[in-house]
């Protein structure tokens, strides 16, 4: 009797088993090949898939904050160039106020310079970008400040001359006045006015809170500059008393004291924008250390996301190559085999 | 020994070939039929000449058993697979595109791009949109889970339907078999048939035999009788739809309930404990994740009383039938994923207005942050966004961790899927080649060989010819006989 059977089926059965498998691991095989990744990574990675979605996801979080960081660099170099704007104006304040005094300009020139940098001063602190005024702090869709002559400031400061001396400045009486009695006005009446509480409710609508952002995964910054900074209502104030009182009817004496507070607080002024720059300069680093760790960060998370679906190029070829070769083999072996039969031989 | 004699043993030689020349040919035309197990003519001598006995049925009893074991091994882990498969293209699409995962990835840029610039509206808007997509997928994936449920239901019924229908035909095939074998008739064909139905069984339910007398089989299946003279009933209770607290009813074999599966290999045997796995088991395991996600949302993007004050949590942008009231920490709410909803009060194109996200206060007046209402305000949208990556309690029942942040949770969720249907296409993988494999060896060893049934047939000729000779020699004999006596 024989030892092994084997039927005729198993013999064409098991061929076309092998070749549709083959057939099947081509198709994926075929597909790495042509995207250099794996051909299903849920079933490459199993649980480990979580780990690709999460650093995909992670990855993605990051480029969104380096781009938003970039808005943020946005309004703090635009605030750096307005500080440095308003800097030159304090400057400009202190010449006009050495060179007045000594050389006895006519005082309407030096009042349309301290008026003209007010102007600019006040301009440059309602720059907006993007529809955002840029030193109003959070309070972004306001203006920051309002204008001087148009505005409430303008009245709270003829009020307060009035309340102080019982007369207007165009008054014959104001000429009276000596330089001591000014110098007692401005110290304790005008300087509430910027200084004080005065400047929220007639001048600034900015908040002191700045704007707060997000700057890495884990880190906040404050990304803007109000434009209640002790620099700008210096600035503001050396400006107003100026243009306001050499306007009047004042004598040299009482206009030496206005001088001399507006010398003092404009120097004061451009020292503390300078700080203020110095500050502004520290966060649009920090934007920027940020951002470059960010970028390294993506980078990283992008090599590491890659390299767990990746696979080896070559390998994957070779693999296809040897496939197709065993395709065909198969092929012409199954041939062979389907004409190797009795039936054939018996006539 | 007489010259009539050897006509008779001739006579009976051709005779026997002609049954033999039936079973080759019989064997021959089945040679294509994976069912059918060669015959072979039994042959006794006996005096005088050779008596044709009994046709014999080459099964191989041993090899079929681990046969339909591992069939039936195969056939669970591969409805187990292509319904895991299912669902993955249903929650997670080809590349994740569809996941939970990745749309809360693009809520929380959305999120970030916001609280850079909270003064822009149309920003705001677009955060609410992204909300709202993945609401929509959190219900939509809710939805296809007890899609899926509600359709391996009623796979599960059609089993059922199909086992019973295979058990009766079992009832006839097996009777014909005792008759037969009691009269001593050929009972190949009906054994042929039984086994296949035996096969067809174990695909659904594993199937253990035991041989009685005359070649009765009783079929037995996890302890329970499927077929004992006659079939048992196999009973179940479609529903006829599925909601995320719906329990689906047992499948009871003679009474006794067939167990689930466990596990992504799975130790289910046959489709049908598959089945009863995924309607039970891993569907509801993603469900409750998918619940967990969503009461995570709704939790962390509640409003909590700013000023500290006694105010209760109340639901913010995500809100659910349940609300305002905040559901229970670390408690899987069910259905939550299905129910969850993006609030009114945020949506623009319903009236409601997304800055409520930035200042707060969709639940009145005490819960305003930013009651200054600047624009830039950007405190609470950083909070969120931190929020979202920092760890929170889950239930440990979902089955991937306690503590972790939402984010983590949602691509573990996703992992825990994939994990599953890696771990499943491998176990397909490895039993599908043991099913293979000995399919294969059961067909090779009870399959018909066509070049031993040519030569047999060969033989049978020359017998033929021989038997046909010898004849025609007895018949020239008698007849020289009769010549010489004439």
């Amino acid at each position: 009797m024989k030892i092994s059977h084997v039927s005729t089926l198993s013999l064409s059965q098991s061929l076309r088993h092998s070749i549709s498998r083959m057939q099947s691991e081509m198709a994926s095989t075929q597909k790495m090949v042509a995207t250099g990744r794996v051909d299903d990574s849920g079933l490459a990675l199993g649980a480990g898939s979580s780990r690709l979605i999460s650093l995909r996801g992670d990855q993605n979080r990051i480029l969104a904050i380096i781009d938003t960081n970039h808005m943020a660099i946005t309004r703090m170099s635009a605030s750096q160039d307005a500080i440095g704007q308003v800097i030159v104006r304090a400057q400009d304040i202190l010449e006009s106020m050495a060179s007045g005094m000594s050389q006895n300009t006519d005082p309407a020139i030096v009042v349309q310079s301290a008026k003209a940098a007010l102007g600019d001063t006040l301009n440059v602190l309602n720059t907006s970008l993007h529809g955002d005024f840029i030193f109003s702090g959070i309070n972004s869709d306001s203006r920051a400040v309002a204008d001087y002559e148009t505005g409430p400031a303008k009245a709270a400061f003829d009020a307060a001359f009035l309340g102080f001396f019982g007369f207007t400045k165009n008054d014959p009486a104001a000429e009276l006045i000596d330089e001591p009695t000014m110098r007692t006005f401005l110290d304790t009446v005008v300087e509430p006015l910027f200084l004080g509480a005065g400047w929220n409710t007639n001048i600034s609508a900015a908040s002191d809170e700045g704007i707060l952002s997000r700057i890495t995964l884990s880190q906040t910054a404050v990304t803007s500059v109000s434009a209640n900074e002790s620099g700008f209502r210096k600035t503001v104030m050396a400006t107003v008393i100026v243009s306001e009182l050499f306007d009047g009817n004042l004598s040299a004496n009482a206009l030496n004291a206005v001088a001399d507070k507006s010398t003092e607080l404009s120097g004061e002024a451009v020292a503390d924008l300078s700080e203020l720059q110095g500050r502004t300069g520290l966060v649009e680093e920090q934007l920027d250390r940020a951002n470059s760790r960010l970028q390294s960060q993506a980078d990283l998370l992008e090599g590491y996301a890659d390299s767990l679906e990746a696979i080896d190029p070559y390998e994957a070829s070779t693999r296809l190559t040897s496939l197709l070769t065993q395709i065909e083999t198969s092929y012409a072996l199954t041939a062979r085999i389907q004409q190797l039969s009795l039936m054939r031989f018996m006539v | 020994m007489s010259l009539s004699t050897a006509l008779n043993i001739a006579q009976s030689s051709l005779f026997n070939l002609s049954r033999q020349t039936s079973v080759v040919s019989n064997n021959i035309s089945n040679a294509g039929n994976e069912n059918y197990v060669r015959r072979s003519a039994a042959l006794e001598s006996m005096n005088p000449g050779v008596r044709f006995v009994s046709v014999r049925r080459h099964a191989d009893v041993e090899l079929f058993r681990s046969s339909i074991q591992s069939s039936a091994n195969f056939e669970a882990q591969n409805t187990l697979h292509s319904h895991i498969n299912g669902l993955k293209s249903s929650i997670i699409g080809a590349n994740g595109e569809l996941s939970v995962s990745s749309h809360l990835t693009a809520f929380h840029n959305a999120l970030q791009v916001y609280s850079a610039s909270p003064s822009d509206g149309l920003l705001g808007e677009a955060a609410v949109n992204s909300a709202k997509d993945l609401v929509r997928r959190l219900n939509d994936a809710a939805n296809a889970i007890q899609s899926t449920r509600t359709s391996v239901d009623a796979e599960i019924g059609a089993n059922v339907d199909r086992l019973n229908s295979l058990l009766s035909d079992f009832y006839e095939a097996n009777k014909e078999i005792t008759k037969g074998t009691i009269a001593g008739t050929d009972v190949s064909n009906a054994l042929d048939r039984r086994d296949t139905l035996i096969k067809e069984i174990s695909k659904i339910v594993p199937v253990s035999t035991i041989q009685r007398a005359n070649n009765d089989l009783v079929l037995m299946s996890n302890g329970a009788t499927l077929f004992e003279t006659t079939p048992r009933d196999v009973t179940f209770t479609p529903q006829t739809a599925y909601g995320p607290s719906t329990v689906g009813n047992l499948v009871r074999i003679d009474g006794i309930p067939v167990d689930a599966g466990t596990g992504a290999n799975t130790t289910a045997k046959g489709s049908l404990a598959a089945l009863l796995q995924v309607r039970d088991t891993v569907t509801v395991d993603l469900q409750n994740q998918l619940d967990e996600v969503a009461r995570g949302l709704i939790d962390t993007f509640a409003e909590r009383d700013p000023s500290g004050g006694g105010l209760p949590a109340l639901a913010g942008l995500f809100t659910y039938p349940g609300g305002p009231g905040v559901p229970a920490a670390g408690t899987v709410v069910q259905g939550l994923a299905l129910t969850i909803s993006v609030n009114s009060l945020f949506d623009p194109a319903q009236g409601g207005d997304p800055a409520l996200l930035r200042d707060g206060g969709a639940n009145g007046a005490g819960y305003i942050e930013n009651t200054s209402g600047a624009a830039s305000f950007a405190d609470r949208l950083i909070r969120y966004n931190e929020a979202l990556d920092a760890p929170i309690a889950f239930d440990a029942t979902a089955g991937i961790g306690s503590s972790k942040s939402l984010v983590a949770f949602a691509a573990d969720s996703l992992g825990w899927l994939e994990g599953y249907r890696a771990s499943a296409n491998e176990a397909a993988i490895t039993k599908q080649a043991l099913a293979v494999q000995l399919n294969e060896a059961l067909i090779s060893e009870s399959g018909v060989n066509l070049d031993e049934e040519m030569s047999r047939l060969l033989d049978l000729e020359n017998t033929f010819e021989a038997s046909a000779r010898l004849i025609r020699a007895v018949d020239q004999m008698l007849q020289d006989l009769l010549a010489a006596v004439r």
